[in-house]
């Protein structure tokens, strides 16, 4: 490989892996909550259909508590 | 012609609210930082290419600079800002920046190269781009700060 | 901070404090010599003191005059260590303006003051764009064309983030501009090395000429000027250190691009 070719090639590898790294940090530093890729949702979220009312109480009563 | 004209125009505004941006204006001075390079530099550029007999480089630097000082003297007590905070951004796409780095790409040959010829050519170029460079820096100044000094009491109370 | 009750102007410590630090901040956000001592002595005439200062390259000498008691103080202070910036350079001057025209009082303008220096923030990724948009604009207006305004676009964007992301972890300015234009020069060559659009000199010489220093060289003539010699030689200085900082990554990208500058 030719030097210039090279060079082109390894500032623009250098600068892209900096600037992925850069952006990934502010997006994580930026996050309060970290959101999973993959979780286990509660019975309650499965089931539920928009429009059903909220209550703290009823997630009690699913019983999620005691399973996970 | 008049596109040519237009388009520098158009291009030296952008160049202006850029390069700008670095020192911070406020943000009422980029539109008039922007109208005044924009005048100033496709002046410099009426002035070196339009016309029939071309105007050198440092003299037509000169004029647009003046122009561009008066403008940002008037300008600046309706933005609300001291002349130099439309002037300076103004003036930075007329900065010879070229000429400053081929002054320094010349000086460093001179010391790579060997032999009598070489140097001589290579410090030509250094004198000659270091000269022009620093003669346009100085007529833009002078010819920026020449109507602060006329129009005094506008500029100086301009953020009054 | 507080102030003489009874006669309800400041003493001479605190307008010499209060000016001294008033410099220290117009002279490091790069306001010109002359603009600092007018407003200083405006300051100054607005509390009934004489002020005179001597601004030297990295440090600041305020000498304050009670026009009345002829009571004197001098204090000297470093220049603060701050980007250029026009915001706090226009309002700081409104602020003198206020003085002298008696709208604020002592303590309300220190406090206007603290307020001043303390919020000059600015969107980084904004300015970023901008000077991304201004140096292909620029090298549309030496003639290059829509390629090579693309490859500089990229080359200045890539540059200046180099940049931010260096001088936020505290690196010295000179090492920036040499990294920096470094990196712009090898991407601005992008047009020799693949031979795309017709003017790939162009797009190379552009593409680092959003790092000349452009403030510090114009304001270093306006301060020679106005016989401000040491102040304009130290300005002068800095900026061609800057510039040679500059012109060495230049030459190093050319170098191992194959590129010739002449």
């Amino acid at each position: 490989m030719n030097t210039p070719l090279f060079t082109w090639c390894a500032i623009v590898i250098v600068m892209a892996v900096m600037m992925i790294i850069r952006f990934a940090t502010s997006a994580h530093a930026k996050g309060a909550t970290h959101h999973k890729f993959f979780e286990i949702g509660s019975e309650r979220e499965e089931i539920f259909i928009p429009g059903d009312p909220i209550h703290v109480d009823d997630l009690k009563d699913c019983g999620d508590d005691d399973e996970f | 012609m008049i596109g040519q004209i237009l388009q520098d125009a158009l291009f030296a505004a952008i160049a202006a609210i850029g390069f700008a941006a670095i020192s911070r204006p406020p943000r009422r001075a980029y539109i008039y930082c922007a109208i005044i390079a924009a005048v100033g530099h496709s002046l410099r550029y009426v002035l070196m290419n339009v016309l029939s007999w071309h105007v050198p480089i440092i003299t037509a630097t000169l004029v647009a600079s003046f122009v561009i000082g008066v403008l940002a003297v008037f300008l600046s007590p309706v933005a609300k800002t001291p002349a130099e905070t439309c002037l300076f951004p103004a003036l930075l796409p007329m900065i010879p920046g070229m000429y400053a780095y081929k002054a320094f790409g010349g000086l460093a040959m001179c010391v790579i190269r060997q032999g009598r010829e070489a140097f001589d050519y290579y410090f030509y170029l250094f004198a000659d781009n270091a000269l022009t460079c620093g003669c346009i820096l100085l007529c833009m100044v002078v010819g920026a700060t020449i109507p602060i000094f006329i129009f005094k009491k506008v500029s100086f109370q301009a953020t009054r | 901070m507080t102030t003489n009750s009874d006669a309800g102007t400041p003493s001479v410590k605190e307008v010499c404090d209060f000016i001294t630090r008033y410099c220290s901040w117009l002279v490091g956000c790069g306001a010109t010599c002359i603009r600092v001592e007018k407003n200083v002595g405006r300051i100054a005439r607005a509390y009934g003191k004489e002020a005179d200062i001597s601004i030297m390259p990295r440090h600041v000498h305020v000498s304050v005059v009670d026009d009345d008691s002829h009571e004197s103080m001098t204090s000297i202070c470093k220049v603060k260590n701050t980007p250029i910036s026009f915001n706090i350079n226009t309002r700081l001057s409104e602020l003198s303006w206020e003085i002298a025209d008696g709208k604020v009082d002592f303590g309300d303008a220190v406090r206007r003051f603290d307020e001043i220096v303390d919020n000059d923030s600015q969107n980084c990724w904004v300015v970023l764009l901008l000077v991304t948009l201004a140096n292909a604009s620029f090298c549309r207006l030496f003639g290059g064309d829509f390629t090579a305004m693309a490859i500089v676009g990229v080359a200045t964007a890539v540059g200046y983030f180099l940049k931010l992301t260096m001088l936020s972890r505290g690196i010295d300015m000179r090492v920036v501009f040499i990294a920096c234009s470094f990196v712009s020069a090898v991407l601005g060559a992008t047009d020799v090395l693949f031979s795309l659009g017709d003017t790939p000199l162009v797009a190379l010489g552009t593409s680092v000429l959003y790092l000349v220093p452009g403030i510090p060289f114009l304001n270093s003539f306006s301060d020679m000027l106005y016989r401000h010699y040491i102040c304009a030689i130290s300005r002068f200085t800095d900026a061609v250190v800057l510039t040679c900082c500059l012109s060495i990554g230049l030459c190093g990208g050319m170098m191992l691009m194959n590129v010739g500058m002449f």
